[in-house]
C-alpha cells in the first residue's frame, strides 16, 4: 500500500483502496469523517486543494517520523455534501494497532487545524462558514 | 508596484475573493495586510488581535510558504507578487 493523498470534488469509492498490502502491516485503521445532521439542509466545502494536498504530505511525514514506517492513504471531499456523505476518509496501514491508532489521531488533529478546508452549514440557500476547532 | 491577495471561505465576504493593490516598492506583508484593512476595523479585527498580532489560526502565505508574526514583518514583497489569506482552516 503506498500513501496516497487526494483532494476531490466526487464521492469516495472504496474500490482498490486496500489493495497493495504488504507482509509488514498487520494493523489498517479507517477513520471517515461524516456529515451530520447539525440543522443545516447540507455541507458547502471549499479549499486551496494545491496547497492542501502539500499540507497533508507534510502531515503524513510527521506522523510516519513520529510512528513510522506507515503508509496513509487521505481522500477529502469538497464541494456539495449532503447528510450521511462522507468528508475525509484517513487509512493507515502500520505494523501494530497502537501506531495506527496514534498515527490516524495525530492525523485528523492537525488536518482540522493546519490544512486549507473550509466548511459551510447551508440552509434556505444561507450559507454559515463554521469556525475553525480551535478558534 | 502591484501586488496580487488570494483569500477562501467567509474572508471573500470582507476581502473578496482576489484582488490587487498599489504599494510602494519593498512594502512589507504587513504593509500589505494593514493596507487590506485600511481604516475598517471589522476586517482588522479578522486578522488582527487587540495587540496588533496576526491571530492565532489566520494563515498568511506568500508563494505557498506559511509566515508567521516575525516573517510577516520583515518580509518585503517586489512587483507582482502574491499573498494568500486563510480564514481559521474547518476541514475534515
Amino acid at each position: 500500500m503506498c500513501t496516497m493523498i487526494r483532494i476531490q470534488k466526487e464521492p469516495i469509492c472504496l474500490d482498490h483502496l486496500f489493495e497493495d498490502q504488504t507482509p509488514e502491516i498487520g494493523a489498517l485503521l479507517i477513520f471517515a469523517g461524516v456529515v451530520r445532521a447539525d440543522g443545516m439542509h447540507h455541507l458547502l466545502l471549499e479549499s486551496d486543494t494545491g496547497q492542501a494536498e502539500r499540507e497533508l504530505k507534510i502531515i503524513t511525514d510527521e506522523a510516519e517520523s513520529k510512528w513510522g514506517p506507515i503508509k496513509v492513504r487521505i481522500i477529502h471531499r469538497y464541494g456539495e455534501l449532503q447528510l450521511g456523505e462522507v468528508i475525509v476518509l484517513i487509512i493507515v496501514a502500520a505494523s501494530h494497532r497502537d501506531k495506527a491508532y496514534s498515527a490516524s489521531r495525530y492525523i485528523i488533529d492537525e488536518l482540522k487545524v493546519r490544512v486549507p478546508i473550509w466548511k459551510a452549514d447551508v440552509s434556505d440557500e444561507k450559507v454559515s462558514w463554521i469556525h475553525g476547532e480551535k478558534e | 508596484m502591484k501586488v496580487y491577495y488570494k483569500t477562501f471561505a467567509r474572508f471573500v465576504e470582507f476581502f473578496g475573493k482576489e484582488g490587487d493593490i498599489e504599494l510602494p516598492e519593498g512594502s512589507s506583508v504587513l504593509e500589505t495586510l494593514n493596507f487590506l484593512c485600511s481604516s475598517d476595523e471589522k476586517k482588522r479585527s479578522l486578522l488582527f488581535d487587540e495587540n496588533g498580532m496576526i491571530r492565532r489560526y489566520v494563515i498568511i502565505l506568500k508563494d505557498n510558504e506559511r509566515l508567521d508574526n516575525e516573517t510577516i514583518s520583515s518580509t518585503s514583497l517586489q512587483e507582482g507578487d502574491a499573498i494568500t489569506i486563510y480564514p481559521p482552516v474547518s476541514g475534515g
